[in-house]
């Protein structure tokens, strides 16, 4: 972070990247830098591919301020060498940031009738409002004495939260987090219960339906109404792949999870690593797809075949060192013992897995199913 | 000028085969990426220096959509010619 590297150490780290002596590897940079200079000298551009180019931009004379004296002074024309990284040296870079995307933080306006109209709903939907919350105000007034507590016992918990929710709705909609929850599965429980809370969290904060949060305040069983926030996604939206067809994009959509899809096109919710391996360019972390994004799904692999075989022991190691590079150790363990459990025992038999998660995986199966 | 013409330039330079100059100049710009990568600087004598900026999050007004819309903060590589390099392409190309 923000070190200046020597010229030796860098001189040094390619001589050893190729196998040559450092004098050979200082020799070639300062030889090839010296060449890219030369072709400057021409006024050519060079152009390397996946790094940048460098070129000689012309500026014309203009007047400035010297700010020593305040003077006014001509600076003369003159060329300057301009450098351009290349798409794939930003992507390299920005790895970082790769997951951030621009976001639309104001709605359309393409002329102020709308906007008219807009305010007058408004308004007339504000004064509305202030005349519900007068009379119901009143009317909650009214039964107050007479069975305060057991409006308080039967709404439990789960009221308080209710009534919370209208007033986080008004936060910045952030993007759908949906995680594939499911797959961890029995041995998971904390972290599957975890997990439901967060999806139950994003429900609200996105906030599509306010009615439908405001309507159970007044229901006797607020209990019942819990559930059903955890939208049951509709099965068989993604038409499945045959055997060695040529596979399908599918959009993302709000709430979906690679296990989800996974299990929608292919009934089983363990291949989501082979929809991960096809589309692991798009996707960065397998817990947070992103609404609209398109995915290709593989054709529906058959287990008895040795190519799908290894294609899906590939999304499994895939997903394994993807979730090591996010630094979620404890996840990369969780899928090779789902992959170990549900796919084949020759997963962990893969030279990319570390020992030290080897031996952790192999020891968690021996105490869940000795 | 590309980087096969490049290649083919330096290898006849330095007396050694195209082959050999192709690994050493993919070797040179993958150590320079990773360097940038982990935002740190090099400085290469009479070439001059690359870095990495941070670029900050700002609005900016989408025409296609007609919407404001906030770009995310990211990482802009930059580089500074030396004095030498931007001397030598003036005292070429001025008239």
């Amino acid at each position: 972070m923000n070190e200046k590297i020597h010229f030796d150490d860098f001189a040094e780290q390619v001589a050893l990247e190729v196998g040559v002596d450092v004098d050979t590897a200082k020799d070639y940079i300062y030889t090839m830098f010296e060449t890219i200079i030369e072709e400057n000298e021409k006024g050519e551009w060079v152009k390397i591919r996946n790094f940048g180019s460098f070129h000689p931009v012309h500026n014309n004379a203009r007047q400035a301020r010297n700010p020593q004296t305040g003077n006014m002074m001509t600076i003369p024309a003159h060329y300057h060498v301009n450098f351009k990284p290349s798409e794939t040296l930003s992507t390299i870079v920005n790895v970082k940031y790769g997951h951030l995307h621009p976001q639309v933080i104001e709605e359309e306006r393409k002329n102020a009738m709308p906007m008219v109209i807009g305010g007058i709903l408004i308004m007339v939907a504000l004064i509305a409002a202030l005349f519900f919350i007068l009379s119901g105000g009143e009317e909650k007034k009214r039964p107050a004495p007479a069975a305060p507590v057991i409006e308080r016992d039967a709404a439990d918990a789960g009221q308080a939260v209710e009534e919370e929710k209208p007033a986080v709705e008004a936060l910045p909609a952030p993007v759908a987090e949906p995680e594939p929850s499911t797959m961890y599965g029995a041995p998971a429980m904390e972290e599957t219960t975890q997990t439901t809370h967060e999806a139950i969290g994003d429900d609200v904060v996105e906030g599509e339906e306010p009615e439908r949060y405001e309507e159970p305040a007044e229901v006797e069983t607020p209990k019942a109404e819990v559930p059903d926030e955890n939208m049951p996604r509709t099965p068989g939206r993604v038409t499945a792949p045959r055997v060695g067809e040529v596979g399908i994009v599918y959009t993302v959509q709000k709430n979906d999870t690679l296990t989800e899809i996974s299990e929608d096109a292919y009934e089983n919710s363990d291949f989501w690593p082979l929809i991960f391996s096809d589309n692991y360019m798009v996707v960065r972390d397998p817990d947070l797809i992103r609404p609209r994004t398109e995915l290709a799904l593989p054709g529906r692999p058959d287990m008895a075949d040795q190519t799908d075989l290894e294609n899906m022991y590939g999304g499994y190691i895939q997903a394994y060192k993807r979730y090591k590079g996010l630094g979620k150790d404890q996840k990369a363990i969780w899928l090779l013992f789902r992959g170990y459990m549900k796919i084949n025992k020759e997963i962990l038999d893969n030279p990319a897995i570390s020992e030290t998660d080897r031996v952790e995986v192999l020891d968690f199966i021996r105490r869940y199913d000795p | 000028m590309n980087k096969q013409e490049l290649i083919v330039e330096t290898a006849s330079r330095c007396s050694m085969t195209q082959r050999e100059a192709k690994e050493l100049m993919d070797a040179t710009f993958d150590v320079l990426a990773g360097i940038l990568s982990k935002e740190d600087s090099l400085t290469i004598q009479n070439f001059g220096t690359f870095g990495v900026h941070l670029r900050k999050s700002h609005r900016f007004f989408n025409p296609f959509r007609s919407v404001m819309m906030m770009a995310p903060k990211k990482l802009a590589v930059s580089f500074h010619p030396s004095k030498s390099f931007n001397d030598r392409v003036n005292e070429k190309l001025k008239p």
